[in-house]
């Protein structure tokens, strides 16, 4: 999921730089609205631990062992523009320090990861969970939240790097940044998320919420009123 | 009147629920050395919390220098910033009370935020830095320091800020023999400058090396007893009562003795 | 103590345990978390002790160095001539010299990124299929063309030498962004590098968030590591998997309340020490000739580069 240099041509990667760098600046305002003068801890909490869910790895079934991208976690746990900013942060941090993701395609996996998919996470949660809800129902919103908004933002990631060969070429065809198109990105990526990835992300969702869910409904932030913070 | 802080029959209970302390009542003076001893879970750090104006107690009243101490006082920024630029909070946990990029950004933040204008408050960052000789820390990231040296940015980091009166939550609690003598003469040195000074802790050789005047919290959370050091440290019996000495006994075969247990080694004289 | 001890801690322990016939899961998700909480560990570690070091470039003021890094990926990613990607690719070699970086440590991590991200998911791009081209190295042959679906499948399958160039451009691409990238980062000191942003108009704010996560994430990682250890040493193997998604499930609510509780401190730290919701970052903003005269040269050299 995390696109890296080389990948994307500037005309790609500078427009969704400045999509990312305005939804920014406009998530930290409403978590400021939300929180306000704990915006700066509280961010920086949020990110750090939207960096260290990526960490954990759980069994999943077939006997092997993943772990998730986060992104449905930290929007159902904090809130969309929480998350925005936290993901984000995270995102900034692997590029700069873990060489993981593209330093010019900051911007593009930002907003795949940190703006598009915590909140199609976060409404597909908020529209199959009620409120309140019973345990299976979490469960299961939780789980089509994580599995859905991650093969969502897979095949976004897969749209923007197929439309490189059309908008990016040489004179003579050859390719310049990724050279595969549409037909190619849009399949490669959707199928591996689908079978795979995107249940690894859906079972991580659904136990972290349950576990919440059952221990401390009170701090998951889509099921609290008004989305008051931190009292 | 020269009370620099009263605390008036404080409640507080965290989420209305748990209490942490019960009637508390207790003043400081000007230029004293004060400490607050207690258990674990007595409420000491609680204590501090309210008397830095962080959290507000349930009932009971605070004064600092006469005035009221309340969530709205210090929704007015010229009694806030004057409260925070006199009185400063020293956490037992430097990781958590230390938080900006480098060392020479921590002793710059308090003056800052208070508007101290910038070079001043980059002079007395260089004076502080050498006068505790941790200059050569100056733009290290502090997570990566030591705890003896994390300690010495977290002292460094409220100097800046000129306070009048220390809060200091367990002084020595993790710190090296070497690095805890340097704060015993450290705090020794700011008192005899002036600062008041209050302290938590539940090691009693630090009573004895710093002769504070002392308020004991018992495991009730409330104040027991109030008293020169010497008078606290010499009622064995009443130290009993409130845990913090305690009867030993051990058993080594058949073989079984008695002794009075503490980190306080007793001076008889 | 008050009472006796039990009975059972005066028996040697040997053969009270057989292995039990349950279905035992595999504990390797534990090896793997404390693998990936040690390297990020590891990884802060390495930054800081590369950035102190006084050479060359890491006396560079932090803006130079930024304003350097955004110039050279940007002009990394619009060249797009493999010989003159080469070009870049020994120069950074060369600045890594100067730098006196563990030149071996460094480029293994920069090999092992670019040889995943830049050479073998773009490998498929050297066939026909993906780059049309004269065939170089047939790999299968059909019988005829055929059609399945969106896909035009080619009698011959094989790759060409466009292919191979698509390759080579997109391999170097990633190869130098990602050790530029490591050079600037691993010879400046983490803060200054964050607060050199200002620059680019990022408020302090934002600034002040990264540089708060960054120090949480290596202390949260720490912690993860030392539970994981405790997990680890206690953990025999008979267990079932869906007891131990609980057991993780519950470290990470841990590891949240935790991190709650440091946020809340670090919320009143703030404010005791005068904070009321904005922060006002202190940067070095000196500038020493040698500064400029890095900046120039190195920028001189990127106008060549792209130029001839």
């Amino acid at each position: 999921m995390h696109i890296p240099d080389g990948y994307l041509s500037p005309q790609t990667y500078i427009p969704l730089m400045g999509v990312f760098v305005v939804s920014a600046a406009l998530a930290v305002k409403n978590v400021k609205k939300e929180v306000s003068a704990r915006n700066i801890p509280y961010l920086g909490m949020a990110a750090a631990f939207s960096f260290i869910i990526m960490m954990f790895n759980l069994p999943i079934p077939g006997g092997t062992t993943g772990h998730a991208v986060g992104s449905a976690v930290i929007a159902i746990l904090f809130g969309p523009w929480a998350a925005t900013v936290a993901v984000s942060v995270a995102i900034i941090i692997q590029a700069l320090i873990f060489g993981d993701g593209g330093i010019t395609a900051i911007g593009a996996n930002c907003f795949n990861m940190a703006v598009f998919m915590p909140f199609a996470a976060y409404y597909i949660f908020k529209l199959l969970s009620s409120n309140p809800a019973g345990s299976a129902r979490v469960f299961f919103a939780a789980f089509i939240s994580g599995y859905l908004s991650l093969v969502m933002a897979a095949v976004l990631t897969a749209a923007e790097l197929g439309i490189q060969p059309m908008i990016a070429s040489s004179s003579d065809g050859k390719a310049l940044y990724c050279p595969y198109n549409l037909s190619i990105s849009i399949p490669a990526m959707a199928i591996g998320h689908l079978l795979l990835f995107g249940i690894v992300e859906g079972i991580i969702t659904a136990l972290i919420v349950s576990y919440f869910f059952k221990n401390e409904p009170g701090v998951i932030y889509a099921f609290r009123k008004g989305g008051k913070n931190g009292d | 009147m020269d009370d620099i802080i009263s605390l008036n029959n404080i409640d507080y209970s965290y989420y209305g629920k748990i209490p942490a302390l019960k009637n508390v009542n207790l003043s400081v003076k000007k230029g004293e050395m004060f400490s607050i001893i207690g258990l674990n879970g007595s409420g000491k750090s609680t204590l501090l919390h309210i008397i830095n104006g962080l959290i507000f107690p349930d009932s009971g009243e605070v004064l600092f220098d006469g005035n009221p101490v309340t969530e709205k006082s210090l929704h007015d920024k010229n009694s806030r910033m004057q409260l925070r630029q006199r009185m400063s909070y020293i956490f037992q946990n430097p990781d958590i009370q230390l938080f900006c990029p480098t060392v020479l950004d921590e002793l710059l933040f308090g003056p800052l935020q208070l508007s101290i204008p910038f070079e001043t408050a980059q002079e007395r960052a260089e004076q502080t830095l050498s006068y505790l000789g941790i200059g050569f820390l100056k733009d290290r990231p502090v997570y990566m320091l030591s705890g003896g040296e994390k300690k010495k940015v977290a002292i460094a980091s409220v100097l800046t800020m000129n306070p009048d009166i220390l809060l200091i939550d367990e002084p020595l609690s993790s710190l090296d023999p070497k690095t805890q003598t340097f704060f015993i003469e450290l705090l020794l040195e700011l008192n005899h400058a002036g600062k008041t000074i209050i302290f938590t802790t539940h090691h009693l050789d630090l009573i004895d090396h710093l002769q504070p005047r002392v308020a004991v919290l018992s495991e009730e959370h409330t104040i027991r007893k109030t008293g020169t050091a010497s008078e606290i440290l010499g009622d064995e019996e009443f130290l009993i009562s409130v845990n913090l000495i305690h009867e030993h006994t051990h058993k080594h075969g058949n073989e079984e003795h008695k002794h009075y247990h503490t980190h306080y080694v007793f001076h008889k004289h | 103590m008050g009472n006796n001890i039990p009975s059972y801690l005066l028996q040697t322990s040997i053969d009270q345990y057989k292995s039990a016939n349950a279905k035992r899961a595999k504990l390797s998700f534990i090896d793997k978390t404390i693998l990936n909480s040690a390297t990020a560990v590891k990884s802060i570690y390495l930054q800081a002790e590369s950035s102190v070091k006084v050479n060359f470039i890491q006396k560079v003021n932090p803006y130079v160095k930024l304003i350097l890094l955004i110039y050279i990926i940007l002009m990394i990613s619009i060249v797009s001539n493999p010989g003159k990607q080469i070009l870049v690719t020994v120069f950074i070699f060369l600045l890594y010299i100067i730098a006196k970086l563990k030149i071996v440590q460094v480029y293994r991590k920069v090999f092992l990124l670019s040889f995943v991200f830049g050479f073998l998911i773009v490998l498929p791009a050297s066939l026909n299929v993906i780059t049309p081209g004269k065939i170089i190295f047939n790999l299968v042959t059909f019988n005829k063309p055929s059609h399945l679906w969106i896909y035009d499948i080619p009698q011959n399958i094989g790759c060409t030498s466009e292919g191979f160039q698509v390759v080579a451009l997109i391999f170097l691409r990633v190869f130098n962004s990602v050790s530029f990238a490591m050079l600037i980062v691993f010879t400046t000191s983490f803060p200054a590098f964050i607060k050199s942003f200002k620059i680019l108009g990022v408020p302090d704010t934002f600034l002040m968030i990264i540089a708060l996560a960054y120090k949480y994430i290596f202390i949260l990682s720490r912690t993860i590591e030392e539970t994981y250890f405790a997990l680890k040493s206690r953990l025999s193997g008979n267990i079932k998997t869906n007891k131990i998604r609980k057991l993780i499930s519950g470290r990470i609510f841990f590891i949240f309340r935790r991190s709650m509780i440091i946020y809340e401190n670090t919320y009143y730290a703030m404010v005791s020490r005068g904070y009321g919701g904005e922060v006002r970052l202190y940067s070095q903003k000196h500038f020493a000739i040698k500064d400029f005269i890095v900046l120039g040269i190195i920028v001189a050299l990127g106008i060549v580069i792209i130029l001839i």
